[in-house]
């Protein structure tokens, strides 16, 4: 089994629906103004103007070109942080979703230096949450033997970041299990898949040559973000137009 | 009972004997407020987050990180000075070798520390070793260094057992009963027979075959850090060798003004002298076109190449927000450079030109300054408005201000060979100056490789990263840390390696008695001479 | 709508059918009247069948929705009008008219002769090719003729094709231009036979409800229903059938009121000049507000009784912009979580307390059991609509062109004063039997004129016929060089709560990266020429005040147009919304529109300078 997103960009409006419906899911902290100016904000789906630095032209008045996309993690196959992550905080598991763990997590950084798509958050601080935005938490988690991740409040000095929100793959597989039967790929969908407002995001199992990614990224249109760093990344996206 | 020469025992060993004169006890006071200072720092940093830093998404490493690859680079000192020369045989290292292998130790320790005050967990420090992944650069980094550090006290401490025997055996009536247990405990029963000494030499010759190839590995894994990513800037093959040089090149220059300023407050002028400065000197500038060799051709490879995220890199640096520390570093460095070989180069007849003195000097950098500014800022002065018109009214306006810098230019290297002859006569304030230049600029150049890539990333905005008072201040109280250590170390053990230095003396005295016999007349040529008739 | 097709309603667009998207507005896909179901329909019009549908945007600002469209056309502000009847001009010019349509189901296309052959009238088409030829439009609109002739071809050559009016965009000039405009770009969709076709125009229709129980009427009621509106809708403004912001002026005129509620609305804050609302709340004895939160209307009440979220409590909610009826069912997903009542059930309780015979015209003990009475003829019973949440008759039926259908539901549904003959009307029979008594002087006190717009007599007038009227800027252009556009985000939205979510204000400036406050966009050369960078202060000054705040360099923006986004400046609300940024409409002419009593969104000139 190997997870993947498809999303189509010609079906995306930006509307962000996807970054704040992950922050409720994941119990994202915010981090107030002074902090968000300094570039300290957390976005595990972020949604951008592209390009982002001025590498490539944009054309001037009336002939400005400006795209959007809206960016996960990319749950690469190759994945650059979990290669150097010191202490195996990040891993890669057997379904291809690179995992996080914040009870492991020293907060060297090494992974978020790593990273080339920034798609790594750090917690500067302590995550904090005035009365009553407390008593919205998700209380999801995924937590075992040394174990911390998904939605669980993170301490702070570890890093964070989109886990194609596992503790819905874990609660959908032990739905099956309970209900005695085998668990299907379409059981489980990550927050920001469920909530898009243009259907433009899609999820399923890679290995599998039926599923709808599958098909998907057969498409002509079908191209993944800095392909050229070799990091394998498993979210395809669909070219506009 | 081990004797010492009675020159070498009044400079090196009575003053350490002595009380802790008001001089050193000021120093200390004044490093310990600072370290004082730096502690209370980090604890506010612990208990806050590292939110209290100035880095932020994109720039997730900054000054500490600066730090670390900095003091690490100034521990090469002692590698080279101590085993390279020792291997290669180059007597005049014995005066500076302890000072060296001190310099080492101690950057190790202040270096290692910055990596701690960098991570968000310092509490799971031990994961590292619990948990460790050896498949990643930072556990190469841990062992290398570990090995480094275990292997520079060894090579530290070896030496030193000859001279805490000399200690032990030749302390005053009134050293205090904690001293003398002190070196008696460290002496480990050395009494200077046969067997020890060579005992020793074998296991120093061992250690300094030894250690060399794990310095060279220490700072390439530390480059290796940056190199294995695929940042801009940082994907470069050159990494490794690069800042091995860089290392050993900041290194000596540490190097430099730790052993003048042991030269000076000690007063050590008969045994750190005029051939250490010119030797080090020599190698100084020789590590100087080394660096400035492998800088070009790192940056060389990415101008060229214009690819879009490395660009920016470059660009930064070159003109952009990053040139000022980037054209400073080259300045210092070129200057550096200037400083240690012209003097060499000028005749000694030079001192008689009239205009090669400091005053001309000074008054052409103050014309090169005004002339400089009147070419900058167009608006301060109301020459630089008859400038700007003049360049109005003459065709060749960008021909003037050419011809304005090119002045600018001329008007430097006269200030270069103006000092030349000041510079000549006073070795050692030249190697200060050059040495302060280089340590100053390879932190430049540290910066300059980690904050440009870190803030022109791919897909997140280009940021700025201004440090706060959390990491200056730790940053000074590391300095600190570093010359309280020096301080504390040099107020306990002697700073000349005294049983190397009389090793010197008497291979020198033994050398200068054997004649060299002329050569003797070849039985061959004559018989040539004779018979072939060519 | 209303003006040409007798519909009183928002129109809706069948979309997910339609070859060729002309939206005269950039909020197509920004926090328009309906995101929802615009932002599904543009996502089925790209990908959703075989062939790819065209969308281009017309707008002085680029936004998402320009950037997302084939094409972005940036108009000059307040002159959509005129590009939609240059579109019109090339259109009827090529021959491209739905001829079956215009012919046999229009008003007013052609010249109205009299008997002997004189025209009485000028008819639509007429009128268009002789006062829109592209020439003219490009010089009035900055769009070039080409441009023009091509949209217009590719417009009536792709059909079904719709234009589509999805928010404000820059047509709430405050002017009646602003209703002419509307009616333009309707009449647009009549020329291609796009009313009530696929892909083009829907009617919405409504589920079937049962009817209110009649209502005694007692003296005070008669009175009530007898007196002039508050607002002036009907009267003073004899076009408009609410306008909401005008009751501060007409209440600060002396119009006396004696008890004002205040439900979902904050008009302090929300409307141009809102300010002049705190005058007239101290003219008004008893204030009662709904806010949910306390909004910077409700710290002027007098008594606030705030309704639950929407999380708490039962409402009807009737599809909108879809065209086939239904209607969702909001009910409480928690009980309330504080002592409050919806609005619904207040009423019905101060009815009960107030006694015959009010008490018995809301026979009701709460507003669920109203909704079910209501609902009860809706085709499901009760706890099928509950346990669903929606009930909808899926499919649009479309009308035959002339059947009994259309004549009742589709054209002229409406209509008050103009016959309900099914007729779509190009000249508004509507607009004249409300305009077309009055003299000129009246009409220039409505700021119009009978003439067309180049001043020369027109016979009928222009005053019923969709035509240009230049925006009665405030403010001169060269004191105050650039129009203010007051843009809605789709992160932050209308609603004045949304501006405490401290996740929403992290989120708010996605298009410059600006978090937690406000900015101005403005065009890179109009910022080099003020001589500002990206990210300098700067204060953004209109005749009617001023504000301080960060200028953005954005390229997708017409140089002499600014964009405040909206939803920011809140001076209450809640810690997280209070004393951040600047409000937008404080700068807007507080003026309402003469004739329709519109508030004007973008006819306020402002200049720019450093801070």
């Amino acid at each position: 089994m190997r997870w993947s997103m498809v999303i189509d960009l010609d079906k995306c409006v930006a509307c962000q629906g996807c970054s704040i419906a992950c922050r409720f899911e994941n119990n994202t902290p915010v981090v107030n103004p002074a902090e968000a100016v300094k570039g300290r904000a957390v976005r595990w789906n972020d949604v951008f103007p592209m390009p982002i630095n001025p590498t490539e032209e944009t054309g001037e008045f009336p002939n400005v070109k400006t795209r959007y996309i809206t960016r996960p993690c990319m749950h690469c196959d190759n994945p650059p942080c979990v290669k150097v992550c010191p202490v195996q905080a990040t891993y890669k598991d057997d379904e291809g979703l690179v995992r996080q763990n914040y009870a492991r997590c020293i907060g060297c950084r090494f992974c978020t230096v790593a990273c080339p798509y920034g798609v790594r958050y750090f917690n500067w601080y302590a995550p904090e949450w005035e009365e009553p935005m407390s008593e919205h938490l998700n209380p999801d988690r995924i937590e075992g033997d040394g174990d911390l991740e998904g939605p669980a409040i993170r301490p702070k000095g570890v890093v964070e970041k989109c886990t194609f929100c596992i503790h819905r793959l874990r609660k959908a597989r032990a739905r099956a299990e309970a209900e005695g039967r085998p668990f299907r790929a379409d059981e489980y969908v990550p927050a920001c898949v469920q909530t898009c407002t243009g259907k433009a995001r899609f999820f399923g199992d890679l290995d599998d040559p039926n599923s709808t990614v599958s098909l998907l990224a057969k498409s002509p249109r079908a191209f993944r973000l800095l392909e050229e760093v070799g990091t394998h990344p498993k979210v395809i996206y669909l070219r506009e137009g | 009972m081990l004797k010492v020469d009675p020159r070498d025992k009044a400079k090196l060993i009575d003053p350490l004997f002595a009380a802790p004169g008001p001089r050193f006890r000021l120093a200390a006071l004044i490093l310990l407020a600072i370290i004082g200072w730096g502690v209370f720092m980090y604890i506010r940093q612990f208990l806050f987050g590292l939110g209290e830093t100035g880095m932020n998404r994109p720039t997730y490493w900054g000054v500490y990180m600066v730090n670390f690859i900095f003091f690490i680079g100034i521990s090469h000192a002692g590698t080279l000075i101590s085993a390279i020369l020792r291997v290669t045989g180059a007597e005049w290292r014995r005066p500076i070798t302890r000072v060296a292998e001190a310099i080492t130790a101690f950057a190790l320790i202040v270096g290692t520390l910055q990596i701690i005050i960098d991570m968000g967990r310092p509490d799971r420090l031990l994961f590292v070793i619990l948990h460790g992944r050896i498949q990643s650069p930072i556990l190469w980094d841990v062992i290398s260094v570990t090995a480094y550090f275990l292997g520079s006290i060894t090579y530290l401490y070896l030496p030193l057992i000859p001279d805490v025997a000399l200690l032990r055996d030749n302390a005053p009536g009134e050293a205090p009963g904690w001293q003398r247990r002190l070196y008696t405990l460290l002496a480990l029963g050395w009494r200077g027979t046969r067997e020890q000494w060579a005992r020793l030499e074998k296991a120093i010759s061992i250690m300094a075959v030894f250690i060399i190839p794990v310095a060279v590995s220490v700072h390439t894994i530390i480059s290796w850090i940056l190199a294995t990513t695929v940042q801009p800037g940082w994907h470069s093959s050159i990494f490794g060798p690069y800042f091995v040089v860089g290392a050993i090149f900041s290194g000596i220059g540490a190097l430099f003004i730790a052993m003048t300023a042991v030269r000076e407050v000690l007063g050590l002028e008969q045994y750190i002298g005029p051939r250490q400065y010119r030797n080090l000197g020599l190698l100084f500038a020789t590590m100087n076109a080394i660096w400035a060799y492998f800088t070009y051709a790192e940056q060389l490879s990415i101008a060229a190449g214009q690819q879009v995220e490395e660009f920016p890199v470059l660009a930064a640096k070159l003109w952009g927000e990053f040139a000022p520390s980037f054209w400073v570093m080259v300045a210092l460095m070129v200057v550096a450079f200037w400083v240690l070989v012209i003097p060499k180069l000028l005749p000694a007849s030079a001192e008689r030109v009239p205009v090669f003195r400091p005053r001309y000097a000074l008054a052409s950098a103050a014309l090169a300054v005004v002339v400089a500014l009147v070419l900058v800022s167009p608006q301060r002065f109301p020459v630089s408005l008859a400038f700007n018109a003049a360049q109005q009214i003459a065709l060749t306006g960008p021909a003037l201000r050419t011809l304005g810098w090119a002045v600018v230019v001329l008007l430097m290297v006269g200030v270069g060979l103006g000092v030349g002859p000041w510079l000549k006569a006073r070795p050692v304030t030249a190697s200060v100056i050059a040495a302060g230049c280089v340590v100053v600029g390879m932190y430049l150049e540290r910066w300059n490789i980690i904050v440009p890539t870190m803030t022109h990333p791919r897909l997140i905005p280009y940021a700025l990263y201004s440090p706060t008072l959390t990491e200056a201040s730790l940053t000074a109280a590391s300095l600190a840390l570093f010359g309280l250590m020096f301080l504390v170390f040099f107020k306990l053990f002697p700073a000349v390696s005294i049983w190397e230095v009389a090793e010197g003396r008497v291979i020198e005295e033994a050398q200068s008695k054997i004649v060299i016999p002329a050569p003797e007349p070849s039985e061959t040529g004559r018989l040539r001479r004779r018979r072939l008739k060519l | 709508m209303y003006l040409t097709q007798g519909i009183y309603d928002l129109p809706a667009y069948d979309l997910e059918n339609s070859n060729y998207v002309l939206s005269f507005g950039a909020s197509l896909l920004e926090a328009g009247p309906f995101p929802q179901r615009m932002v599904s329909g543009y996502s089925y019009v790209r990908r959703g069948r075989a062939d790819r549908g065209k969308v281009v945007v017309i707008d002085p600002r680029q936004g998402v929705s320009g950037a997302k469209a084939d094409e972005w056309i940036p108009i000059n502000p307040g002159t959509d009008a005129a590009l939609a009847l240059g579109l019109a001009n090339v259109i009827i010019r090529a021959g491209l008219v739905d001829s079956n349509f215009v012919n046999n189901y229009s008003f007013g296309y052609e010249d109205f002769p009299d008997g002997s052959g004189t025209v009485l009238h000028k008819g639509f088409k007429n009128f268009v090719l002789e006062n829109y030829d592209p020439a003219r439009v490009e010089e009035i609109t900055g769009v070039p003729a080409t441009t023009i002739s091509r949209l217009a071809g590719e417009f009536a050559g792709n059909k079904p094709a719709v234009a589509i009016l999805p928010g404000k965009g820059g047509l709430l000039n405050g002017t009646l231009g602003g209703v002419y405009a509307a009616m333009a770009v309707h009449c647009l969709n009549a020329l291609v036979g796009s009313i009530d076709a696929r892909g083009g125009v829907l009617t919405q229709r409504y589920p079937i409800l049962q009817k209110w129980p009649d209502l005694p009427v007692d003296t005070v009621a008669q009175q009530g229903c007898g007196a002039e509106r508050i607002d002036g809708a009907g009267t003073q403004f004899p076009l408009a059938r609410d306008a909401y912001q005008a009751v501060a002026d007409r209440v600060l005129a002396g119009h006396p009121l004696e008890v004002l509620f205040l439900y979902d609305a904050n008009p302090v804050y929300e409307v141009p000049g809102g300010a002049r609302f705190v005058g007239a709340f101290d003219k008004i004895p008893f204030i009662v507000s709904f806010a949910s939160f306390m909004d910077e209307s409700a710290q002027y009440a007098d008594l606030v009784l705030p309704e639950p979220t929407f999380l708490e409590r039962y409402e009807d909610h009737f599809f909108e912009g879809l065209g086939y009826p239904g209607v969702g069912l909001r009910q409480p997903v928690i009980s309330p979580r504080h002592d409050t009542l919806s609005v619904g059930d207040f009423f019905l309780r101060v009815a009960a307390a107030v006694g015959d015979p009010v008490a018995r015209a809301f026979p009701w003990k709460t507003y669920e059991e109203a909704l079910r009475f209501r609902l009860a003829d809706v085709g499901a019973d009760w706890q099928m609509v509950s346990e669903l949440g929606v009930w909808m008759t899926p499919g649009y039926r479309f009308a035959r062109r002339g059947s009994d259908k259309w004549v009742k539901e589709v054209v002229g549904r409406d209509r008050r004063n103009a016959p309900r003959d099914g007729y779509f009307d190009f000249y508004s029979r509507e607009l004249n039997c409300i305009l077309g008594t009055l003299d000129e002087s009246q009409l220039s006190a409505l700021g119009l004129s009978r003439g067309d717009t180049s001043g020369r007599p027109l016979p009928g007038g222009a005053v019923s016929l969709p035509h240009y009227e230049p925006t009665p800027y405030v403010g001169e252009a060269a004191d105050y060089p650039f129009t203010l556009n007051v843009i809605t985000l789709m992160s932050l939205g209308p609603v004045s709560a949304a501006a405490n979510l401290p996740t929403l204000q992290e989120n708010s400036g996605m298009t410059v990266g600006e978090t937690w406050g406000s900015w101005l966009e403005i065009n890179p050369e109009a910022a080099r020429e003020l001589g500002l960078n990206d990210k300098d202060e700067v204060w953004v000054e209109s005749p009617f005040g001023k504000a301080r705040t960060k200028a953005r360099i954005v390229k997708g923006l017409r140089p002499d147009v600014v964009n405040l986004p909206y939803n920011q400046g809140h001076t209450a609300v809640g810690r997280w919304a209070k004393d951040r940024g600047v409000n937008g409409m404080a700068l807007l002419n507080p003026a309402s529109e003469p004739a329709a009593g519109l508030a004007a969104f973008t006819n306020t000139r402002v200049k720019v300078y450093r801070a």
